[in-house]
């Protein structure tokens, strides 16, 4: 395809790099200069400096030639102009990123649809998500839902005395088989494992699970000797994701405390938000946060629109306290400095975003990429089209990529773990857990050959 | 999926004995070959406690699924026993285990099980439930009170 990346931020480059490694023809418009350079320096793609709202600029990266227009700046409403102009221009698909609420609403004064732009991407929702997930499933530390909520994928450390440590995944299997649950891969230091039969689960890894949702309380005690509590929760911040969160869980929760350093911010969540404690403060100061209770928290939210204010209140919680702790950052630089300061979950609305971009880009009948372990895998939920390769042999016999695990089939509402036997259907949905180099081969399985090629 | 579908009146025992998780499980074995001669007891037993060892399928509050695929079943079987005491049974909340469930799962079930064991699950995490089933008198009116349940649910 032809692609348009407008914005050269963490998400447009990710994209972009992601994009043009796929074999995309990837053009990245951005207003920076420097960024543009180096973009052009470091990536196989077209670099182009100027204003992305101006008709000119887009024709410059090849607007009328581009199959698709991904609109990732920071400021919505230059992605709400490109993807109206990219509308006008006859770009087929229009994908832009919209986080303001007051043009993504229902009510919205201006639908979008009727500018021309079919799909709208906000990560948040999807992070207030996990957020609530990972306190529904206490002691996992990444939470997604799929095959409409019919599996749920779970991350969790795995602690010295987790049932499941020293056990081969070919023992695990057994009781697997009947619960409905896989392990889907181990990161292990900085080595994302796709485990066969014979690896075994060690200490300190960090795995992903799928699991039935009906049967996901059997997990739990796999992973855990014995259940994690939650009952008192900090959030630091008033972002939209913070404020959401804090009123999704202020009910579930016994004590939620937010912490808020700007006065009139923090007056408006206190009016907003009846059950939860609001402190006005700096989450950086020891004094708030042990007013905040921090010797009882369970569970430390860092989700300020600031990265380094996050992860300065983290430090603080994690030498200070006993929480759990989660934090949002923006920059990938400092995913890394997380993991070595011990925090569990790393929220990345990076990842969020490109992974719900990458499932428009993605062909077949797909419904949703889920990112994992920074981008350098992912779990893709297909819809098997009548025709596809995939429906004509049994699993083992078909030419299945090593680097990739078929990792359910949901069937009648049903989730099963395949065998070597199995034989997909169509209409079934198969979620495939894929590292990059195997996601080609993985898209030819479950398409439908629509024309006979001549070589 | 209904239990009143997997469950007979026959296979409810009030008296689950107190002992090891060997006895107990061997107790509601015992339960079910007694009603369905053609199970084979020691089959059923090593399949069940196979699945113990893995870890124990006492999740919480008292509550326990143990359960196992069977070869040749021709479909899923059941029985339910209460131990009022409470039992050692090495559950995830450690708290003693009171009601026993067990379910015998054929070897090609594709799924269904799933959904007996996630209709079971939410009928016991009702307190009231659980609360009715340990006053229940006998193994009757234990087994008006699931059906009851799985009614009103």
């Amino acid at each position: 395809m032809n692609i348009v990346v407008i914005g050269a931020g963490v998400v447009g480059t990710d994209l972009a790099e992601q994009l043009s490694t796929e074999g995309h023809r990837v053009a990245v418009v951005d207003s920076d200069r420097r960024k543009v350079k180096e973009l052009n320096e470091k990536l196989d793609v077209l670099g182009v400096y100027g204003n992305a709202g101006m008709p000119s600029i887009l024709d410059k990266a090849g607007i009328r030639a581009a199959d698709m227009v991904i609109a990732v700046t920071d400021v919505d409403e230059i992605n709400l102009v490109v993807g109206m102009l990219a509308a006008r221009l006859g770009v087929k698909h229009r994908i832009v990123r919209i986080r303001n609420r007051e043009y993504t609403a229902a009510d919205a004064l201006l639908p979008l649809g009727e500018l021309g732009i079919d799909h709208v991407i906000n990560p948040e929702p999807s992070i207030v998500q996990a957020l609530a997930g990972m306190l529904e499933y206490p002691g996992s530390c990444d939470y997604a839902t799929l095959a409409d909520g019919q599996v749920l994928m779970l991350g969790f450390d795995i602690a010295e005395d987790s049932p499941s440590a020293g056990k081969t995944l070919a023992e695990l299997r057994e009781v697997g088989d009947l619960d409905a649950f896989l392990f889907l891969y181990i990161h292990r230091g900085d080595e994302v494992i796709v485990p066969r039969g014979s690896d075994c689960i060690l200490p300190g890894d960090n795995v992903h699970v799928l699991a039935s949702a009906d049967t996901v309380k059997f997990v739990l005690p796999m992973i855990h000797r014995r259940p994690v509590e939650v009952d008192c929760v900090i959030i630091s911040g008033t972002s939209r994701v913070a404020l959401k969160l804090a009123e999704t869980i202020q009910d579930r929760v016994e004590r939620v405390y937010l912490i808020e350093p700007d006065p009139e911010r923090a007056e408006e969540a206190a009016a907003d938000l009846k059950k939860v404690t609001v402190l006005r403060g700096e989450p950086t100061d020891l004094d708030v946060l042990e007013e905040a209770a921090l010797d009882k928290c369970d569970l430390f939210c860092a989700l300020a629109d600031d990265d380094q204010r996050n992860m300065l209140s983290a430090l603080l919680v994690k030498r200070h306290g006993r929480a759990l702790a989660a934090v949002q950052v923006h920059q990938p630089e400092f995913v890394p400095v997380l993991d070595s300061l011990g925090v569990e979950i790393v929220l990345n609305p990076r990842l969020v975003t490109v992974g719900e971009i990458m499932m428009h880009v993605r062909r077949g009948h797909v419904h949703s990429v889920t990112r994992l372990a920074e981008g350098r895998a992912e779990i893709l939920e297909m819809e098997v089209p009548e025709g596809s390769p995939a429906v004509k042999s049994k699993l083992r016999e078909l030419d299945f990529p090593k680097n990739a695990l078929l990792g359910a089939i949901v069937r009648d509402g049903i989730m099963q773990i395949p065998s070597g036997e199995t034989i997909c259907k169509p209409g079934d949905t198969v979620l495939v857990f894929a590292l990059p180099d195997a996601i080609g081969r993985i898209e030819k399985l479950f398409t439908r050959r629509r024309w006979f090629a001549g070589s | 999926m209904k239990i009143n579908s997997f469950l007979e009146r026959a296979d409810v025992t009030a008296a689950v004995p107190i002992g090891s998780k060997e006895e107990i499980l061997s107790s509601l074995v015992d339960l079910l070959v007694s009603n369905h001669q053609e199970l084979k007891r020691d089959l059923l037993l090593q399949v069940l406690l196979k699945r113990e060892q893995l870890r124990s399928t006492a999740i919480e509050e008292g509550v326990a699924f143990p359960h196992g695929r069977v070869p040749g079943l021709p479909k899923l079987i059941s029985c339910f026993g209460r131990c009022r005491k409470g039992v050692d049974f090495d559950s995830f909340d450690g708290k003693p285990t009171r009601f026993f469930f067990v379910l015998l799962i054929p070897e090609n079930a594709e799924g269904t099980h799933l959904k007996a064991l996630a209709r079971l699950n939410r009928l016991f995490q009702d307190e009231h439930f659980r609360h009715t089933l340990l006053e229940a008198e006998d193994a009757d009116s234990v087994f008006d009170a699931i059906l009851a349940q799985d009614a009103s649910c």
